[in-house]
């Protein structure tokens, strides 16, 4: 149940971020005609109308320095325009009201990420853990974890459920390297520590002798995650280089 | 003082081009969809291309501090592939609604063939039904005819002037496009057909409304600094500040407005960049020094 819990309660907070935005702006008819306009999608094209619709319509709103208050977990969830929190939500409903072949809601949702522009494929990915069975997703968010977009990588590997519940080792232990290469924190990502294992403590530390090599600086949370499963004589080897080693 | 190039095709540009460009003062670009040098063989390459123009394209020109657009559309040359031409138009739609994509084109005449001209006029009834402007590329080769063969097409479609964007003109075909109402485009290149002298030459004898300079910069020989360069020889000639500001900037703006799409705000204040964000292994930047700045 704990491997669960993320992302039961990242899809409750997601849905009533949404709903509690929407009221703070004068954007419900719209939803609610998207939305409509969404269960009855079947295609990629259709898709792409409502969408479509959605961004030329929904206007930009700020949110309301109470609402940011309420969710400080969730402050990229706020920062979103709403067109795109609206757009996840229409896709959402597409996935909801499905009654064709699985199969087929999974080619639309390839086709969709294909084609999408970055800010698309980031919401794509912000809402993969409110789809049902969200394990068919897994080549989805594998291509996300490949990109070279940063706002699409950091779309999966922070603040986002999805990896830890579905990554193998390998794919995890190569999605927070990619994160400290890429110079994200790395608290962000969901099930840090749930997840850490002795392989990926070594191979951080094969990264951490390097930049020391190279006399760059780590960052003191990189460090940490590092020493948590490290081997003896890796540890002893971590202890010699440390005193002079650039923290961040 | 800021620049916009609205037609570049940065995709097939370097990373030091990019720099020069932010260092000249280029805010904005705008990438139209062409052809890559010789013709693709299949849809998917066509479907790659779009997604790379709102995807990849748009978060490499953010590294340097510049903000990307596109147009979505079937080139003229690539028109006369017929059986592939009726597969590209079927996954257009597909990028017409995206965020950042400003315009239908750059679409028209090539050898004037009779299959291009059945994709020129279904690409511009996609393009009202998206209420998006289009962006014509007219030919090289017999430019008056196929210029003027362009405009009455548009009017055959009740296309509105303000609509559309005429472009690659030259003296030859100046007057006309002016006084027909429509925006009118003059790309700089480096050697042969128009140049920074004659471009001058152009706004001082016609003035600066609805004339808009752009590089055309791709694969060829060509300068990507094309429109600051083009401002220098303007104002060493002593035109008006006012109107090298309407040609190499404003006038861009205001033709791709209808668009919906094409905002100042979006780099004038809120578009700073801080490379530093960005990844070292894995971006464009593999280890360089980051810089800051804003644009
Ligand atoms: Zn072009």
């Amino acid at each position: 149940m704990r491997q669960n819990s993320s992302s039961v309660e990242y899809a409750i907070n997601y849905r009533e971020i949404y709903q509690q935005r929407l009221l703070e702006s004068d954007c419900e008819a719209l939803s609610k005609s998207a939305l409509g306009a969404a269960r009855e999608s079947t295609r990629p094209s259709e898709l792409v109308e409502v969408w479509a619709m959605i961004g030329a319509k929904c206007a930009a709103t700020p949110v309301s320095q109470e609402l940011s208050n309420k969710y400080p977990v969730y402050s990229h969830l706020m920062e979103l325009p709403l067109k795109d929190l609206m757009k996840s939500m229409a896709l959402e409903e597409t996935c909801r009201s499905w009654s064709g072949e699985c199969e087929d809601f999974v080619l639309l949702l390839e086709r969709l990420y294909q084609t999408a522009d970055v800010q698309e494929q980031q919401l794509i990915i912000s809402v993969l853990p409110l789809l049902k069975s969200p394990e068919r997703f897994l080549y989805i968010a594998t291509e996300a974890a490949r990109t070279n977009i940063v706002p699409v990588f950091s779309a999966l590997a922070l603040n986002n459920p999805f990896p830890q519940e579905h990554f193998s080792e390998n794919q995890w232990n190569q999605m927070v390297l990619k994160t400290i290469f890429v110079g994200c924190n790395i608290a962000q990502i969901v099930g840090l520590h749930e997840r850490h294992n002795s392989a990926l403590s070594e191979t951080i530390f094969q990264y951490v002798r390097e930049r020391h090599s190279a006399h760059r600086s780590v960052p003191s949370a990189v460090v940490e995650l590092c020493e948590r499963q490290l081997t003896e004589s890796c540890q002893l080897q971590l202890n010699t280089i440390k005193p002079d080693l650039r923290k961040e | 003082m800021p620049y916009i190039d609205p037609h570049i095709h940065v995709s097939a540009r370097t990373t030091d081009d990019y720099q020069r460009m932010h260092a000249a003062g280029i805010v904005a670009v705008v990438e139209p969809a062409f052809w890559l040098g010789q013709p693709r063989t299949s849809v998917g390459t066509f479907q790659d291309y779009f997604s790379s123009l709102i995807g990849w394209e748009r978060f490499r020109a953010s590294q340097f501090g510049i903000r990307h657009y596109c147009t979505i559309g079937l080139n003229s040359k690539e028109a006369n592939n017929e059986r592939l031409a009726d597969e590209v138009m079927e996954i257009l739609p597909l990028f017409l609604g995206k965020d950042g994509v400003v315009a239908i084109g750059e679409i028209g005449y090539d050898d004037q063939s009779d299959a291009e001209d059945k994709y020129f006029r279904l690409q511009i009834e996609l393009g009202k039904k998206f209420e998006k402007p289009i962006l014509v590329h007219t030919p090289h080769r017999a430019k008056k005819e196929g210029v003027l063969r362009s405009m009455d097409v548009l009017e055959e479609h009740e296309v509105p002037p303000h609509m559309a964007i005429i472009d690659h003109n030259n003296e030859e075909t100046v007057r006309e496009v002016l006084d027909r109402g429509y925006w009118t485009g003059f790309t700089i290149y480096p050697d042969t057909k128009m140049g920074k002298e004659r471009m001058a030459n152009v706004v001082q004898e016609y003035g600066s409304e609805r004339i808009i300079v752009n590089s055309s910069a791709d694969w060829g020989v060509s300068n990507p600094l094309s429109v600051p360069d083009c401002a220098a020889v303007m104002r060493e000639r002593g035109i008006d500040e006012a109107d090298i500001r309407k040609v190499t900037y404003q006038n861009a703006i205001d033709s791709y407005a209808a668009s919906g799409q094409f905002n100042p705000a979006d780099w004038e204040e809120s578009f700073s960049f801080d490379q530093a964000e960005l990844m070292e292994g894995n971006s464009v930047l593999r280890g360089q020094a980051p810089k800051s700045g804003s644009s």
